[in-house]
């Protein structure tokens, strides 16, 4: 079953208004070479990139396809009522985490590269969250 | 059996392309049966395409033709209607036997188009 993020007309949606733009975009700014007017230009290819995101539908169970994906969605929506950022930058933040989603799902190549961070984390001994001295605005248990 | 929308839109023009090669003509009236079976569905989703290009592309008077500006700002709503769409699974049942195809002579990703469910290469 190909998901919403698989069809045709997502997949060059995906490519040609985000994903290419946003490699672009990096590529002119880490080159030494490029001139501040192209460094300008890219800023406003990425600024452009983030604004298509919006149009992206919100990664679902019910849209995406993996079942890590389904994790990814419920560790999304976890974190949703226990982040509380003021403004738009709850926004910001839920709209790459929902991008990052939906790129993990329907590009295998990102999703090893997922994957294979997740087990190399498993087998390092994380250390336990802080414990915060009083409960922040931004967090909420 | 049950298909996507997404497979019936891809694989109906590729039959149809099919049909036009130097194949058998046994092999040439199944593929033709499959198409036409398709036919009915492949013109429902063709229909909610244009729909949805006359709902966010613009009118161009010179072709009388809507054309979405795929870098536009409308691009991504057409990209996710049309998306959802094609991801729908058809409500129609469908009861094929898969034609079996020589892969000699076939343009590549044709076969792969029309999807192994409809077309089994040998």
């Amino acid at each position: 079953m190909i998901t919403v993020y698989e069809t045709i007309p997502m997949q060059l949606y995906l490519q040609h208004n985000i994903k290419t733009p946003i490699i672009n975009a990096f590529e002119t700014l880490y080159d030494r070479k490029s001139s501040r007017l192209a460094k300008l230009k890219a800023i406003r290819d990425l600024w452009r990139a983030f604004g298509f995101m919006k149009s992206l539908p919100e990664p679902t169970v019910g849209s995406t396809g993996h079942p890590n994906t389904h994790n990814l969605i419920r560790l999304r929506d976890w974190l949703k009522e226990h982040l509380f950022l003021d403004g738009n930058r709850k926004e910001f933040v839920f709209r790459v985490i929902n991008f990052a989603i939906i790129i993990y799902d329907s590009v295998p190549p990102y999703r090893f590269i997922g994957d294979s961070l997740m087990e190399e984390a498993f087998k390092m001994e994380w250390q336990p969250k802080d414990i915060l001295e009083e409960e922040d605005a931004w967090w909420k248990n | 059996m049950k298909l996507q929308n997404q497979e019936i839109y891809v694989a109906y023009k590729n039959l149809l392309g099919l049909v036009k090669l130097d194949l058998p003509v046994e092999t040439k009236s199944k593929i033709l049966g499959i198409a036409r079976v398709l036919a009915p569905e492949w013109g429902s989703i063709e229909r909610e395409r244009n729909r949805l290009i006359e709902e966010y592309g613009v009118f161009n008077p010179s072709t009388s033709r809507y054309t979405l500006d795929s870098l536009g700002e409308n691009a991504g709503n057409f990209a996710r209607e049309f998306g959802i769409i094609l991801a729908r699974v058809c409500p129609t049942e469908f009861t094929f036997e898969r034609v079996k195809i020589p892969k000699q002579g076939i343009p590549d990703g044709v076969l792969e188009a029309v999807g192994d469910k409809l077309v089994e290469a040998i």
